[in-house]
């Protein structure tokens, strides 16, 4: 599926009715988090979310791998993908422009140890979670090395996960029991959490983004209507 | 290689005519035989009678459509030019023309929906699905299309075939009857009727309209990043129907209200609106001299944006069409203010006018003033103060008295950009002072203005001679003698 960046996504997916604004539908980030529009995404998406958690100038692998364009076809319609990406506008700053210590202040890095307090987690790699308005567990996979390496580690990845949700009794085991049993089955590395609810450390993470003229870009899978009968065979 | 200005500027003029033509005005009939006399038909004969000495770079990687195959026998219905394709530019060009009379015509509209299909289809069988949309996007990019119906009406067609085969390579056979085996038997082949309703559904539309979102999204890019007021003013006339394209096949396939798409739908639906106030505003303002850019239109929709606050410049220079990329940083300068008047000597060269390949159709079609070569530019000059421009007649008359005056030449050119006349007379002065790169280029100028003017074609085919392109320089000399001849038995 294609990428969009997404701040506008947000902003479309809270918009309600056909009023537009001559000065377009954009919104004061506040006030799109007054909304309760991580449990509208929630609502929409009943898939699971991956969120790429890297240092845009440092780890180059994975920068390259994102940048390719094939994160679109190898996630599945089951992940949305939320990474960060270099902006096509020449007005945006990189975060290695801003002149801040990368270690200390790059709102990934700042997220990532806001969600695994206890036990920090080695950047580059992808967090998968199942909801973000409330509580899930998530669970961590380290993505380093070139290119080649963490596409192929990435496509393993992906192709491991529409079975840990695709009818799943949650009640007998949490989704971070589920993926951990299938990323133990492909030897895949990976850290778990406790419970948590993500959307608090989310917001803080965009707010932080946005205050620096950066996105997030997003894979959102389609929901799709149009073919008859079963739903659930379009999976690409 | 002297020719090339001269083949692109004329594939800009056909451009453009396809794109600034409004087929719904009551003028168009006039319209169309005004560009063919004036323009069109001028430029064909110097391209036939050239013929394989027109050089072909201009053309690589353009979409042509033929409807017949008396263009071309062994060309393709449709494609993409690259070195080997055996088109003549010359009959290239009379054949959009009569695609052009044809879409006017309101009993040949299935003609025209069924020549698109067939070149579609082509298109679709060597290149594939996503070539295939691509390509029709491109025809009315291209101006071949001067309207979006037909199009709409075969991307929907080409969509609803998709979702009911399991393979895109099905889609052909479903569409097309028995196999052609040349490009030639293209020509030949009979649509079948396809029973939509009779299909079952057995794929999602939603990957074929990711193509047509995101491949809208790249046409976006590239208005934004245009190099010349020219790409500026074509593009946006582009948008402005590509972004209705994509709103109607959205909803026709009941995908507006899918969550992976609405964000696009809510901004090329924005974007839509801006281009057609564009549209209007270059239609409505009669006080200014209209070839000049001006972008202080879009001042009421980026001053609303910075009243909403938060980092409104950034958003609208990522999500909007309204500000260039090569002026962004004028005009609106990274200190937050809005600079929308610029300085004359500020802005780049291809961004100051409309070059003299677009001004002609521009005049005829959107400003609708016949004797735009004779209008004042109201230029700065150095003291600061916007003289009045002297009378065109007065600069004519210096200029006999002192033909070395540069001085003098540079201010006509500068007042009257678009003075034909005086751009040959300007061509054979370089061309005598021993610089015949820049009196070619002037030479192109005034050829684009007026083709029908067998002197110019003359001049060209001794700077041709110059440049050591004999066989160029001849045949351009027996078209010019022609034009003469015409026009003398025509008196």
């Amino acid at each position: 599926m294609l990428e969009q960046a997404f701040r506008p996504f947000l902003e479309a997916l809270n918009q309600t009715g056909n009023l537009r604004h001559i000065d377009g539908e954009f919104m004061n980030p506040e006030e799109l988090f007054q909304t309760d529009i991580l449990t509208k995404l929630d609502a929409t998406f009943r898939g699971m979310y991956a969120i790429f958690l890297y240092d845009l100038k440092n780890d180059q692998g994975i920068t390259a791998y994102l940048h390719s364009g094939s994160v679109g076809s190898d996630s599945t319609s089951r992940v949305l993908v939320l990474y960060e990406k270099a902006p096509r506008s020449r007005r945006n700053n990189t975060m290695a422009d801003l002149g801040i210590t990368v270690h200390e202040e790059n709102p990934a890095v700042a997220f990532a140890r806001d969600l695994f307090p206890s036990k920090p987690l080695m950047l580059p790699g992808v967090l998968l979670l199942r909801r973000i308005s409330h509580a899930s567990d998530a669970v961590y996979v380290p993505l380093e090395g070139k290119q080649e390496a963490v596409a192929a580690r990435a496509r393993q990845l992906f192709a491991q996960l529409p079975a840990t949700i695709d009818g799943a009794d949650f009640s007998t085991s949490t989704f971070g029991e589920r993926v951990g049993k299938a990323l133990d089955l492909a030897h895949i590395p990976y850290q778990r959490s406790e419970p948590l609810t993500v959307s608090d450390y989310l917001r803080k993470f965009l707010l932080l983004v946005w205050k620096h003229k950066r996105d997030l870009m997003a894979i959102v899978p389609v929901l799709g209507k149009a073919v008859h009968g079963a739903g659930k065979n379009g999976d690409d | 290689m002297a020719l090339d200005q001269l083949v692109a500027a004329a594939l800009l003029q056909y451009r453009a005519f396809g794109l600034l033509a409004d087929e719904a005005h009551p003028a168009f009939k006039d319209d169309l035989t005004h560009f063919i006399s004036a323009h069109g038909d001028p430029l064909v004969r110097a391209f036939s009678a050239l013929s394989r000495s027109v050089p072909r770079q201009a053309l690589a990687g353009l979409p042509f459509l033929l409807h017949s195959n008396n263009t071309a026998p062994h060309a393709p219905p449709g494609g993409y030019f690259d070195d080997q394709t055996p088109i003549e530019l010359g009959k290239l060009l009379t054949s959009r023309y009569i695609f052009w009379a044809m879409q006017h015509n309101p009993d040949a509209a299935l003609a025209v929906v069924f020549y698109l299909l067939r070149a579609t289809l082509y298109v679709l069988h060597t290149r594939g699905f996503d070539t295939s949309v691509r390509y029709l996007l491109d025809l009315r990019k291209h101006g071949y299309l001067l309207n979006s119906s037909s199009l709409n009406h075969c991307l929907a067609f080409l969509f609803l075939v998709r979702q009911r085969v399991s393979s895109d390579d099905e889609i052909v056979p479903l569409c097309i009857a028995g196999q052609p085996h040349s490009a030639a038997d293209w020509y030949n082949a009979e649509l079948l009727p396809v029973d939509l309703q009779a299909l079952p559904v057995l794929r999602e539309a939603a990957e074929g309209m990711a193509y047509l979102v995101q491949t809208a999204g790249t046409d976006i890019d590239e208005v934004r990043a245009s190099q010349s007021y020219d790409d500026w003013i074509l593009g946006q006339h582009y948008l402005g129907s590509l972004m209705l394209t994509v709103h109607f096949i959205l909803r026709y396939l009941n995908m507006d209200e899918e969550p992976a798409f609405r964000a696009f739908d809510v901004r090329y639906e924005e974007i839509c609106a801006d281009c057609f106030a564009f549209y209007h505003i270059l239609r409505g303002e009669p006080e200014r001299y209209p070839f000049e850019a001006r972008f202080t239109a879009s001042y009421g929709v980026i001053k609303a944006v910075e009243m909403g606050g938060g980092d409104w410049q950034n958003r609208l220079c990522d999500e909007r069409v309204l500000v260039p990329d090569q002026l962004a940083d004028l005009l609106l300068p990274s200190d937050g203010t809005i600079n929308l008047q610029l300085e004359e000597a500020s802005i780049p060269p291809a961004w100051r006018l409309l070059s003299s390949a677009v001004a002609p159709v521009y005049a005829n079609l959107v400003v609708r003033n016949p004797d735009y070569r004779s209008l004042a530019r109201v230029v700065k000059m150095n003291t600061n103060a916007a003289s009045a421009p002297p009378d065109i007649r007065y600069f004519l008359r210096s200029m006999r008295q002192e033909p070395e005056n540069e001085h003098l030449r540079g201010q006509l050119l500068d007042f009257y950009p678009y003075c034909d006349r005086w751009l040959f007379v300007e061509a054979r002065y370089l061309d005598r002072r021993g610089d015949p790169s820049a009196a070619m280029a002037r030479l192109q100028q005034a050829i684009s203005i007026d083709p029908t003017d067998h002197s110019r074609w003359k001049s060209m085919s001794v700077i041709l001679r110059k440049f050591g392109d004999e066989r160029a320089a001849d045949r351009l000399a027996g078209f010019a003698r022609t034009l003469r001849n015409g026009r003398a038995t025509a008196q």
